[in-house]
């Protein structure tokens, strides 16, 4: 085996899966390698078993888990641990048609969008997000439809120079709604958490409305939803698929083996990294490092890690149900008995919406089912999360708040097995101070918690660190040529499907 | 692939020369893969299909079994079908298909299956994937229409009310759907209806049309279909029931729709004059003088014509 390699990369999370494909189709030799035995790192599919294995790895003060015994067909269960929702138009879909990889995946659009509302009979509110939406509404007054529809208008625009704009880009996004399109309490709170996906009502006026804009644009390019859901469990396939495309063109695939030393490289060349392996005889050499603060935390460095407790960041509940949420099939009320339950939707809480739940802070639900091909038929997935406030951890059990949220969308008879846990932020202190001696060795951002934001922030990340690589490279060789982030796909490639 | 329109083009006219063997009235295979050449070069050269039928009818079938013609018909429809992809809106292709179908000969006593009907049923699938890909072309809705009258073909005017209502509902702003559901309703009313259920048709055509304006109060083609639904305004109810309508958005969305609003106002006055209405009306034009000065001449024609009604 070839031991010495262009770049080395730890993790195989989809940012550096995308990183991986890239580099090693414009002709660097890539070793990957991952402590996991499954790709997607962070944002893996994991069967039932894979997940309560990985739940039993994180620190358990305020996990839950209902149970560790394997349900009946536990292989056919694909859990995400990052369920993302694709925007149509965006650098991640760009990314993966760009480079070919949606030959391995297929994807299926979220089906509809619903505001948690306790005062309606079925306790969901649709929330209409385009013109068809907005006119086939039922419960919405045609004075509400016509602001509404005028807002989704200016907002589709290029509203930056336009006069509502002017002072107000700063200006709390939900009191720009009230003042200057004069809409009511129920139509902000689905435009502020079910459309532009804020955490809060007071997001400045226009990053908020930057971000819904992409979203509209996203609607209609395959239907009526901006979103789409990849099969199997979204990103952790579509690292998979990524890391296969990059094995395609040479790239080596090391995972589930211990790193037993890593040295990182200095900044002159002739002291590249290296690293060994448990299992693997020779040690493995490159140029160039490009890893996640996991992958550097756990090898043994030599070097100090920060003492600090980590914080948490958000919590998390995964839950498998025997039957779907209680939302409303359908648009009119004479259509709902005929329909069949909707496979994949949100749910958006917003903040005090849930008597019984937070009331600062934005919670949010994602059901999918059978047509994603992550559960057996008849059954249900459901994600739910939400960034937690800092206050001292026993205040913040994952169960303690979301359990009344999950008790919201379904009846505990639904309920087959659930587990809570949160994510933590390790101090970036600790890494960047500490270990990085050169800018050989490149730290692999961590993905936004947001399901709407993860994906594209990883497509840029991906193309960021390709051209830091490439920069390094064309410094090291004096080649001046610009290489493009994914040259036009081959379509004579064939796949290696020992893979 | 581009089409070659240009007579001129050496390819086309040495072609076309060959054909013009039709004085000699020369129908043969020979002559018919001419065309289909020239066919597919520039598929709206109407003068050769015409001629390709002639050569069909007069030279081919007359030699060929119901089998081999129902097969010549099939290929025709094969051919219609690769010049619809690069173009669905030619009227001699469609006419060209249309012909195909009427051609479709009977199945002879061995075959049990029923030639005819099969491909009228199909058709009806076809001008569904055409209509699914551009909704507003209207080439495909009249052939619609041509394929819904085929007494092959089962489909209930319910049925097409709900296929119009889906395409409404994904995009309303489709004359052509619009257009459709009048015509679905008026071919039902021709059939015969009582008032009490005429009204209720029709007030639940206004409140759906109204969920339209309201939404989109710019769109053309609900207007158009709101019109039709008016109609001459013998309704006096009826149309100042609309008007009120039209003049709650008014006060939502200063100076929008204000022509239409005119145009009704106007029918009303004709079944009931009165001057303050009047001026009111021409009040109303001088607004739209001002705010579209480039048809001030039409506004300006309102106004006589507001100005010369007869005091009744």
């Amino acid at each position: 085996m070839e031991t010495h390699f262009d770049v080395l990369i730890l993790g195989t999370g989809l940012t550096q899966s995308i990183t991986a494909a890239a580099l090693s189709k414009a002709g660097h030799t890539v070793a990957h390698i991952d402590l996991e035995n499954y790709y997607g790192g962070d944002q893996a599919s994991l069967t039932q078993e894979e997940l309560i294995d990985w739940y039993k790895k994180r620190p358990s003060q305020n996990n839950f888990i209902s149970s560790a015994e394997l349900l009946p067909f536990s292989r056919s269960y694909s859990i995400s641990l990052a369920p993302a929702l694709i925007p149509s138009v965006g650098p991640l879909i760009d990314t993966i048609v760009g480079s070919g990889v949606s030959r391995y995946g297929r994807f299926k659009l979220l089906d509809a969008s619903f505001v948690y509302d306790s005062s309606q009979t079925l306790a969901f509110r649709r929330v209409p997000g385009s013109k068809e939406d907005i006119f086939r509404a039922r419960d919405i007054s045609l004075i509400d439809k016509r602001k509404l529809m005028r807002f989704l208008q200016f907002a589709l625009s290029n509203f930056e120079n336009k006069q509502e704009i002017g002072e107000n880009e700063g200006t709390a996004f939900d009191t720009f709604l009230k003042d200057k399109f004069d809409l009511d309490t129920i139509s902000r709170e689905g435009i502020v958490y079910a459309l532009a996906h804020c955490q809060s009502g007071t997001e400045p006026t226009l990053s908020s409305i930057t971000r819904l804009r992409d979203y509209l644009r996203s609607a209609g390019k395959y239907g009526n939803s901006p979103f789409l859901i990849g099969h199997y469990g979204g990103l952790g396939e579509l690292a998979q698929g990524f890391c296969r495309a990059c094995a395609v063109n040479g790239g080596v695939y090391i995972l589930g083996h211990k790193i037993l030393s890593l040295k990182l490289p200095d900044e002159s060349r002739s002291s590249p990294a290296a690293i060994e392996l448990e299992g693997v005889p020779d040690t493995l050499t490159a140029d160039i490092v490009i890893a996640d603060q996991r992958h550097l935390l756990h090898a043994d460095t030599g070097r100090p890690i920060s003492s600090e407790e980590p914080v948490p960041q958000c919590a998390y509940a995964i839950a498998i149900l025997n039957r779907p949420i209680g939302v409303p099939v359908s648009i009119s009320p004479e259509e709902e008995t005929k329909g069949h339950p909707l496979d994949t939707c949100i749910v958006t809480f917003s903040p005090g919406s849930l008597p019984t739940g937070a009331s600062a802070v934005v919670v949010r639900a994602l059901q999918v089912g059978e047509d994603t091909l992550s559960c057996p038929s008849g059954k249900y997935i459901l994600y739910l999360w939400t960034k937690l406030l800092p206050l001292p951890s026993s205040m913040n059990s994952s169960k303690g708040l979301l359990q009344p949220y999950l008790d919201a969308l379904v009846q505990p008879d639904a309920v087959e097995f659930s587990c809570f846990y949160t994510i933590d932020d390790v101090v970036d202190g600790s890494i960047s101070g500490n270990l990085l001696t050169s800018s050989r060795t490149l730290l692999v951002p961590q993905l936004p918690p947001s399901w709407t934001e993860m994906g594209d922030v990883s497509a840029r990340s991906a193309e960021s660190l390709f051209r830091e690589v490439m920069r390094l490279k064309a410094l090291a060789d004096e080649d001046e040529d610009e290489v493009p982030f994914w040259p036009p796909v081959d379509r004579t490639e064939e796949d290696d499907d020992e893979f | 692939m581009s089409v070659n329109y240009n007579k001129n083009s050496p390819s086309i006219k040495t072609r076309y020369a060959k054909l013009h063997q039709k004085e000699n009235k020369n129908y043969t295979p020979e002559t018919l893969s001419l065309t289909s050449q020239l066919l597919s070069i520039n598929p709206e050269f109407y003068t050769i299909w015409n001629y390709r039928r002639q050569i069909l009818t007069e030279g081919i079938f007359p030699l060929k079994s119901a089998t081999e013609v129902n097969d010549l018909i099939t290929a025709d429809l094969n051919l219609t079908m690769s010049a619809l992809r690069q173009n669905p809106k030619v009227y001699w292709v469609w006419n060209h298909r249309r012909w195909c179908l009427e051609h479709v000969p009977e199945n002879p006593g061995e075959d049990q299956s029923n030639w005819r009907k099969m491909s009228w049923v199909k058709e009806l699938r076809v001008i569904e994937s055409f209509l699914d890909a551009d909704p507003r072309n209207f080439h495909a809705w009249n052939y619609r229409r041509y394929v819904l009258q085929s007494p092959y073909v089962d489909h209930t005017w319910e049925q097409e009310l709900n296929y119009t209502t889906r395409k409404i509902e994904s995009n309303f702003s489709n004359f052509s759907a619009w257009h459709q559901r009048s015509k679905v309703y008026t071919s039902l009313w021709e059939r015969g209806i009582n008032d009490e259920e005429l009204k209720s048709i029709k007030n639940q055509e206004f409140n759906l049309i109204k969920q339209a304006i309201y939404t989109d109060p710019g769109d053309q083609s609900i207007w158009l279909y709101h019109r039709w639904l008016v109609g001459e305004g013998k309704d006096e109810e009826l149309l100042r029931r609309e008007i009120e309508m039209i003049e709650e958005l008014l006060s939502i969305e200063p100076d929008r729709c204000l022509d239409t609003l005119i145009h009704y106002k106007t029918l009303l006055l004709r079944h009931r004059y009165s001057l303050k209405d009047r001026d009111e009306c021409i009040t109303l034009s001088s607004r739209l003088r001002q705010l579209d000065p480039f048809r001030d001449g039409r506004y300006q024609d309102i106004a006589n014509e507001l100005l010369s009604m007869p005091n009744n």
